[in-house]
């Protein structure tokens, strides 16, 4: 068993606390994403789960035992760096072979596991260049082998894409995904980029200024984030806020601010008849807002076009809804212009609701 | 009343050259995008319209005046780097005062333009405070500012966005946009990022290894891309190739592969041009291909249709990505969030003809279809 357990875990550089009492479970087999902006303290975790940083307070266990004490070579863990730290004097066989001729493995066994990686990695017809001649997502994967071959329990990667070219990192995204789920193994990932998080981890830990805002399947992050951050973090174009009251009057629960009223009785939200805030930030996505050219019902709310973006197959469009720049995630758009009159629509089913002084979301009924 | 002509440029740096025989033109309160990857050419031919490179031949032209031998400093060029050339120990105001203080305007009027800039860039809050306390966006807006307010005949980005995160980036590109629209500034942008080119141009150079590939339209340049290299360059995820030969009958013209016929008698006439070089490479986008579970379908589909499994999935919160893989190949397909599939899942994957491009193989060579 390779799970991972990290117990009010507290580090601090001097008089900044990097991380601030955290305590994490990741599960035998899990591939566990630590996502947070630069500076929140996933790569700090990583490292004091590798050993190369030592905790101030709190306990680290792998399996059942407790590492705290361990030399990171002790671990059983495998660490890839985002610079990816490979020997450029070395072919690639020689950088894969590298940790098993440290650890004194019979040259034939060495021959055998090397090949046997480097096939499941493909990149077996090169293991006789040296690194210079291999392309990004060639790196990658000989970081990757490098930290295979050795079998550990437990892989720590931090931020493996980060320094990949953006054309060629799409690719690499589903294909480590797919090559971690081979290798069957814990692993835990950071990154910096949601889109990385979400569309790759099994879990997801939320990480702002050494805290965990948020420990969930990418799904529920994405669909039900507890606080303002991970709604904001999560997701781009990113969440639109729209700060306004929250009315309960004849038994109906209006959202109302100067430039719209939405009746959200029969939606998601909860009303707030049981004591809750009446300021609130409504919390709505891009692609959960459709538009009009005119008036078409009562749900609609008048808006002017500020900026069209065509991105290709779709167009961001931002408009202003009384004082709010909101932007909706469109197909089309092209017979939209600056100062323009627009119709937006909420799916009421997709609101988000956040006290406006905590920046909790507030519990929404399933839909 | 600024247009740009670039003749002929071509830049060689000793035996490498860096732009080959460009031509372009700008027209007057145009915004352009020179967009390639890394070694394009395209900072290059930004450096020689700025004057900081020389062109090995060729001409430049502002409006009617040749520029090549006109010092960089008399060409009436604005100039924005992405690392904001602010100076980050004076003021907002200060910093876009700088250019009319240096050139002798009253400061009644400096006062004046500074507010007025200030409003139109929404930096009006943190007019007073030290330019190296203000936000990265702030900071860029600023730096943007202080060249807009000299009133420069034409304003050079050179990937003002890059330096920002990710969030800051959207912001900023939107605001980009709106000035843009506002005002009305001859104005060329060099990117690598293709979003922002799709996002921000009225018309995008598309460059690779010094040439230019195709100059139009962002619509134009997503839709109808002239060769393979744009096709690839343009759109993320990027389109699937696949590759395939030409059949032709006497009335018809089909693309075939071990796996499918493609019915393109449409484009017969294009296509017989090509009878004696059938090897070609058909061109789908990802919207473009529809993914159906096979347990889903009643029957095996019929036309158009390949059946592969499913290698991964990868949500982005508004659609997934579903990466196929059929025999060798892997097609990437962009489905609804709502969807689901499994690793391994047999999945049909189905287009439609109107939306199959056709390449030769070569990458830049013309598109055929």
């Amino acid at each position: 068993m390779a799970n991972i357990r990290l117990v009010n875990i507290t580090k601090r550089y001097g008089s900044k606390t990097v991380l601030d009492n955290i305590s994490l479970e990741v599960r035998d087999k899990e591939f566990f994403v630590l996502a947070g902006p630069p500076g929140a303290g996933a790569t700090t975790i990583l490292r004091i789960v590798a050993g190369l940083e030592v905790p101030d307070s709190g306990e680290v266990y792998i399996g059942e035992q407790l590492v705290n004490d361990l030399e990171p070579k002790d671990r059983d863990v495998a660490m890839v760096f985002e610079n990816l730290a490979l020997y450029p004097n070395k072919t690639g066989f020689k950088n894969i072979a590298f940790p098993l001729r440290q650890k004194k493995v019979p040259e034939n066994e060495i021959t055998e596991r090397v090949n046997e990686v480097a096939r499941l990695l493909k990149i077996d017809h090169i293991l006789d260049r040296y690194p210079r001649t291999y392309s990004g997502g060639e790196l990658q994967r000989l970081a990757l082998a490098r930290a295979i071959v050795r079998r550990p329990k437990v892989y720590l990667l931090d931020q493996p894409l980060a320094n990949i070219d953006a054309l060629i990192r799409a690719n690499m995204r589903s294909e480590l995904k797919r090559l971690v789920r081979e290798i069957g193994q814990t692993i835990i990932y950071t990154t910096h980029d949601q889109l990385e998080a979400f569309s790759m981890g099994e879990r997801i830990a939320i990480l702002n200024g050494g805290m965990i805002r948020q420990v969930d399947a990418p799904s529920a992050i994405y669909e039900r984030p507890k606080d303002k951050f991970v709604a904001s973090f999560m997701g781009s174009p990113r969440m639109n806020f729209i700060e306004c009251r929250c009315e309960v009057k004849n038994g109906r629960t209006i959202l109302a601010q100067e430039s719209f009223s939405l009746d959200v009785t029969n939606s998601r939200p909860l009303s707030t008849s049981d004591g809750g805030p009446s300021d609130l930030t409504l919390g709505i996505r891009p692609e959960n807002i459709s538009i009009h050219l005119d008036n078409r019902s009562d749900e609609s709310m008048e808006a002017t076009v500020y900026v069209v973006e065509p991105m290709g197959s779709r167009a961001l469009l931002s408009a202003h809804l009384g004082k709010n720049l909101v932007k909706a995630l469109i197909h089309g758009g092209s017979d939209l212009k600056p100062g323009g009159k627009v119709w937006l629509e909420f799916d009421k089913n997709k609101l988000h609701l956040f006290d406006k002084e905590t920046l909790q979301a507030l519990a929404t009924r399933p839909v | 009343m600024t247009k740009v002509i670039i003749k002929g440029l071509t830049k060689q740096f000793g035996k490498l050259t860096a732009v080959q025989n460009l031509d372009l033109d700008v027209k007057d309160k145009e915004f352009v995008s020179l967009l390639g990857p890394s070694g394009c050419g395209k900072t290059t031919t930004l450096n020689c319209l700025s004057g900081l490179e020389t062109p090995t031949t060729g001409d430049i032209f502002f409006d009617d005046q040749r520029i090549n031998d006109i010092p960089s400093k008399d060409r009436g060029i604005g100039l924005v780097f992405q690392s904001y050339a602010i100076f980050t120990h004076m003021t907002t105001f200060d910093n876009l005062a700088f250019g009319l203080k240096i050139r002798g305007t009253p400061q009644l009027e400096i006062k004046r333009e500074v507010e007025r800039m200030a409003e139109f860039l929404d930096i009006k809050e943190v007019l007073h405070e030290k330019a190296g306390k203000l936000s990265l966006t702030n900071m860029q807006k600023t730096a943007i500012g202080r060249t807009l307010i000299i009133r420069p005949k034409v304003l050079l980005l050179d990937e003002p966005l890059s330096n920002l995160d990710a969030e800051s980036r959207n912001v900023m590109r939107t605001e980009l946009k709106r000035l843009q629209k506002e005002v009305e500034q001859t104005t060329i942008f060099v990117t690598h990022d293709q979003l922002e080119a799709l996002t921000l141009s009225d018309r995008i150079a598309v460059m690779s290894a010094g040439r230019l590939q195709q100059y139009d339209t962002p619509e134009t340049v997503y839709n109808h891309p002239e060769n393979k290299f744009v096709a690839n360059f343009i759109g993320s995820p990027s389109m699937n190739f696949i590759d395939c030969s030409l059949k032709l009958s006497d009335e018809r013209a089909y693309l075939v592969n071990e796996r499918f016929t493609l019915d393109l008698t449409s484009g017969r006439d294009r296509l017989t041009e090509f009878a004696n070089s059938p090897e070609l490479v058909l061109g789908i986008r990802p919207e473009h291909l529809n993914v159906t579970s096979l347990s889903d379908l009643p029957t095996q589909p019929r036309g158009s249709h390949l059946s592969g499994s499913v290698f991964m999935t990868e949500p982005l919160g508004y659609e997934n990505i579903v990466s196929v893989q059929v025999d060798g190949l892997m097609l990437k397909a962009t489905v609804p969030a709502t969807s689901s599939f499994e690793v391994n899942e047999k999945v049909s994957v189905t287009f439609d003809e109107d939306h199959a491009h056709v390449f030769s193989k070569n990458g830049e060579e013309p598109a055929i279809i």
